[in-house]
């Protein structure tokens, strides 16, 4: 990813988010087909890795992100 | 979804707690990398390189499992063994991933172009082979399961249609019986139900029930008084659910024969008409001139209704 770009979006709280939401969400979702929804506890849970590291190149501003991908992916998905 | 059913956020908080132990899990681990300083290193330290697994992985995974764990289990969602048992299986899928996971994407940001090929190329393979194995073995599971299923119902299938073709031959042979006897009484029904019974094993009892109007009520009760004695009258269940002299009405069903009489006669003389049930399919039966089944109906010779005599 080029600087500028990469600067841009850490200096910008908002698409941060968006991103780390969608991030999320996008990893939920082939958890989700990995494992065939096995119920509350996905054999493969890749949302787990990606939210971690999210939360340690961006910080903690990136939980509202975190949490409205995870929100979603535990009410379409179940977990 | 919440925003098209907003009823659901009193109705499943557990989803609320559940994302907030996924956010919690994410910042906590974040935190705890960055203040220990196990971010910003090359990956040469063994040492950080283990601190770093390991608070990732086993410690900080503890948090979305566990705090999963209690809201469900709170919610009384399953029982508390078998959450234990997912608790277990979220942990370690969530440890599992995060490791690979969290390697993959450090090895794309943070190695030079060469360690990256390395890491990458070893990675995919490894990730290559494990979802073809899942891959493989859910499809066996699958195949499995079908057969299973397709055998079961298979069975089930031919189960119900013996049933049935027991059913309708039985209806067969007592359609031939009434057009060919002149007069149904009570030996030639017993003779006809012992044969028929004896070649059915699904049929346990055969009745035969009369249609009588109210006019030949006291004519029919005489008659039937000569066959089963003279404490024989028409009865039927009273609200409270004893047994009373059926109420006058235009037109009665009234149980007139039934086979094995020793077993059931306790049954004789009742008015199936309250019984909607069976009211039903004999009208339907009558007017289609067909066969009619029932759901499940109670019987009044069952154990609990033994005292008419």
């Amino acid at each position: 990813m080029p600087k500028q770009t990469y600067d841009m979006i850490k200096s910008n709280v908002i698409i941060l988010n968006c991103i780390a939401a969608l991030g999320y969400f996008l990893s939920a979702k082939l958890g989700y087909y990995i494992s065939a929804g096995n119920g509350f506890a996905m054999l493969i849970w890749p949302a787990a890795g990606v939210s971690i590291a999210f939360a340690i190149y961006f910080g903690s501003r990136v939980w509202p992100g975190i949490y409205l991908g995870a929100y979603f992916s535990t009410n379409l998905f179940g977990r | 979804m919440i925003f098209d059913d907003p009823a659901l956020l009193f109705e499943a908080p557990h989803l609320f707690i559940m994302a907030s132990g996924s956010t919690l899990q994410a910042v906590v681990a974040g935190s705890l990398v960055r203040r220990l300083d196990l971010f910003d290193h090359d990956f040469s330290n063994p040492y950080k390189i283990g601190q770093f697994f390991l608070l990732v992985g086993p410690v900080s995974c503890l948090i979305s499992s566990t705090v999963g764990l209690i809201t469900m289990s709170l919610m009384d969602i399953n029982s508390f063994m078998s959450l234990l048992n997912e608790w277990f299986v979220w942990w370690i899928a969530d440890w599992t991933s995060v490791v690979v996971v969290i390697t993959i994407i450090f090895a794309w940001i943070k190695f030079d172009q060469v360690r990256r090929k390395i890491v990458t190329a070893v990675l995919a393979v490894s990730l290559i082979v494990t979802f073809s194995i899942i891959y493989v073995g859910r499809s066996w599971e699958n195949e499995r399961i079908n057969l299973l299923f397709n055998q079961e119902v298979l069975a089930a299938t031919n189960a119900l249609k013996q049933i049935e073709n027991s059913y309708l031959s039985l209806l067969n042979n007592m359609a031939g019986f009434k057009r060919f006897s002149s007069d149904i009484n009570k030996e030639n029904f017993e003779t006809f139900s012992k044969n028929n019974l004896a070649f059915n094993n699904t049929v346990r009892s055969l009745t035969w029930i009369n249609v009588v109007d109210h006019a030949d009520r006291e004519e029919f009760e005489a008659s039937q008084k000569e066959v089963h004695g003279e404490s024989y009258f028409i009865w039927e269940f009273s609200e409270d659910g004893s047994i009373v002299k059926a109420k006058p009405r235009e037109q009665y069903h009234i149980v007139e024969l039934i086979e094995p009489y020793n077993e059931y006669k306790v049954a004789v003389g009742y008015v199936i008409d309250n019984d909607d049930n069976r009211i039903n399919a004999v009208n339907y039966s009558l007017e289609n001139k067909s066969p009619a089944l029932t759901s499940l109906v109670s019987l009044v010779y069952s154990e609990e209704n033994q005292t008419k005599e």
